[in-house]
């Protein structure tokens, strides 16, 4: 592990048209996304990623191991099956001088569980 | 016999007059002799050993509890020799290659010294997880049982909730113990842990910086659950497991219908011997099974897990079993989050907080739910079979088929790969069969009961016993036939039209005889009045 424990990402590389038009806006690099790992429904490690290219559907997940949620990476991470409320937060991304990848600053939303007064 | 000869003619009154070894003695009465020979016949000792408790294999479960709870001790006393309670990190350098070189908490690593390098360490400690296993089981088994045969009646309503309490502090007891390893899937459920505990309203986060020691993960909650695991909850679980036995030993023993069997005596066997022999030999069956289980089945392998890392995560991720409905409700409850104002009421509130309150809020109000819904505030000391009660049946049915739903729920990813389904649709048929099947097991339950109630039941196993009389005007059972008797119950009243039943049959006259030796100890069955004890049972 690197870094503080809420500062965990999951970085996937994704064809470039199957993401979604927010989700670049956001700050995906030419089909690279970055994700915060902590599920936002109990705060596990976000840490299971399916692809399944068979059509008509072609389909990539994000999984949680704990309680199965489900998370549409090409779609701002937004939930789409299991108990989890909310997307995970997103990072923009950025190359910087010497041509590494880097976050253009931090996570725009809490992330993991949020705490009744965080509403 | 030449023994005699070295007692003194003058006894202190509290010693009985010693009787000559007599091998023609059955060996039960020998075994009485032990003790009250000893102690003299009106001693605490002498009647608390005479005590008579009812027999029926489903009273073993809460003993079964008890006997996995003294091993749950005596093996996790010898883990405390070597944990260590504390997340400082350390590099891991012991014996199992594939860990070696990492970053460790102390805790990983004192698990993994016992694991790998403590003598007989993994053996105890697997012992010691196998037996909160059978531990959580053999309660949950006696719960059910003291459900269904209405046994949490007045005036055993108290000792219900203490029981119960003793279950809430053995899953406290689990869940902490569960988390010392500090291992991925320990470190896991305490942070499902921090994020239900933020979700309690109101005071969620500084509850959860309370506990935690800041936020997540900080590094203070191994060395905080260490004490809770080893002192708080066990001390506590000794002191109400005391109450609760003492409450079954002055309040007596619920017995089933049966002959001879009345809402004012107890009939069964005596503690000592029989009573005693059989339970001593069940701490030894359970300590020796759950020896067994701890030397050929792995359990808990931390080792393949590896310590706790927020970024780590693994599939198939299961609690032990008595978290599963808790796991379950987690995962069945949908992301529901309902905002007002600047305030979120978070889906763990329902799912870690809301249901969990319902079932334990059920349980507690068990017996007050029960005496609204029948208007029966009566003391009652006879058990029901559950046919005859089949509302009572049937609202068990449904709970025990919510709760197995809920923990089907738990491992609906290992269900969805067993049965070849996706896991999303293994959770929709989940969530619909949550508030579905219930109803459907109360209809069933209620059904089977009036069905087999209403049936005409078997023949009562009827064998007709001999007696005899011999010269002196005693009744005796031929022993050839000492079996049959026991077998019709020991005190079916009925053969035995011409002698009064108190005079043959209740031991505890013969007991107490001018000889002081049981006349028919071997042959008749013990029944306790309480009209002998002098104490009535409840009001």
């Amino acid at each position: 592990m690197i870094g503080r424990d809420d500062s965990q990402v999951v970085l996937l590389r994704l064809r470039q048209e199957l993401l979604s038009a927010s989700t670049i806006e956001q700050g995906a690099l030419e089909g690279w996304v970055a994700y915060s790992k902590i599920c936002t429904h109990a705060g596990c490690s976000v840490g299971l990623f399916g692809v399944d290219d068979r059509e008509p559907d072609v389909v990539r997940q994000l999984v949680c191991p704990c309680h199965q949620s489900v998370f549409d990476p090409t779609d701002g991470a937004k939930p789409v099956g299991g108990p989890a409320p909310r997307s995970l937060p997103q990072l923009s991304l950025g190359v910087d001088d010497e041509g590494f990848l880097v976050a253009n600053g931090d996570f725009d939303r809490p992330v993991g569980p949020i705490a009744w007064d965080e509403g | 016999m030449a023994l005699t000869r070295f007692i003194p003619k003058q006894r202190p009154r509290l010693l009985r007059r010693a009787e000559p070894v007599d091998h023609r003695r059955g060996l039960v009465e020998r075994y009485v002799e032990s003790v009250t020979g000893r102690t003299g016949g009106n001693s605490f000792v002498t009647k608390s050993l005479r005590k008579v408790f009812p027999s029926h294999f489903s009273f073993l479960w809460g003993e079964l509890a008890l006997y996995s709870f003294i091993v749950l001790l005596v093996t996790g006393t010898y883990l405390t020799l070597f944990y260590e309670g504390s997340q400082e990190i350390r590099t891991y350098t012991g014996s199992y290659e594939a860990l070696q070189g990492q970053d460790v908490s102390a805790a990983f690593d004192s698990v993994m010294r016992i694991s790998h390098d403590v003598k007989g360490g993994l053996l105890i400690r697997q012992m010691h997880h196998w037996s909160a296993l059978l531990f959580m089981g053999a309660i949950a088994l006696h719960m059910a049982r003291v459900f269904f045969t209405g046994a949490f009646r007045r005036p055993r309503d108290m000792n219900w909730s203490i029981g119960l309490t003793l279950l809430v502090l053995s899953l406290a007891a689990g869940f902490t113990g569960y988390s010392l390893p500090d291992d991925l899937l320990s470190g896991t459920g305490l942070r499902i842990t921090n994020g239900i505990i933020l979700a309690i309203p109101f005071v969620g986060e500084r509850l959860a910086y309370l506990i935690f020691g800041g936020e997540w993960p900080g590094t203070d909650i191994i060395g905080r659950l260490y004490p809770v695991h080893i002192l708080l909850i066990p001390a506590a679980i000794v002191g109400l497991l005391t109450v609760h036995l003492g409450l079954v030993w002055h309040q007596k023993h619920t017995q089933f219908r049966g002959p001879g069997r009345t809402e004012s005596n107890v009939v069964g066997e005596r503690v000592w011997p029989s009573f005693a022999m059989k339970s001593i030999g069940l701490l030894f069956l359970t300590a020796g099974v759950l020896t067994a289980m701890g030397a050929i089945f792995e359990i808990n392998p931390v080792w393949l897990y590896g310590p706790y890392d927020t970024a780590a995560a693994t599939s198939l991720a299961q609690p032990d079993w008595y978290i599963g409905f808790l796991e379950g409700s987690v995962r069945l409850v949908p992301p529901w989050e309902i905002r007002i104002g600047g305030y979120v009421v978070n889906t763990l509130v329902f799912s870690g907080i809301l249901i969990p309150s319902i079932i334990f809020g059920g349980l507690y109000l068990t017996p007050t739910i029960e005496r609204r819904l029948t208007g029966d505030v009566a003391d009652h000391h006879l058990l029901d079979r559950p046919r005859d009660a089949p509302n009572r049946t049937a609202i068990g049915a449904a709970s025990i088929t919510f709760v197995a739903v809920l923990f089907l729920g738990g491992a609906q990813d290992v269900v969805a790969r067993t049965v070849n389904l996706s896991v999303g649709h293994v959770t929709s048929v989940l969530q619909f069969g949550l508030i579905l099947a219930p109803p459907i097991a109360f209809v069933i339950a209620r059904w089977v009961c009036i069905s087999l109630r209403d049936r005409p039941g078997p023949e009562r196993t009827e064998r007709r016993v001999p007696i005899e009389r011999a010269a002196d005007g005693g009744y005796h059972i031929p022993h050839d036939h000492i079996e049959d008797w026991m077998v019709a119950g020991g005190a079916a009243p009925g053969h035995f039209d011409d002698i009064s039943p108190r005079e043959s049959v209740r031991s505890g006259a013969a007991t107490t005889d001018d000889n002081g030796h049981d006349a028919d100890a071997d042959a008749a069955t013990p029944v306790d009045d309480d009209v002998d004890s002098g104490k009535p049972v409840g009001r």
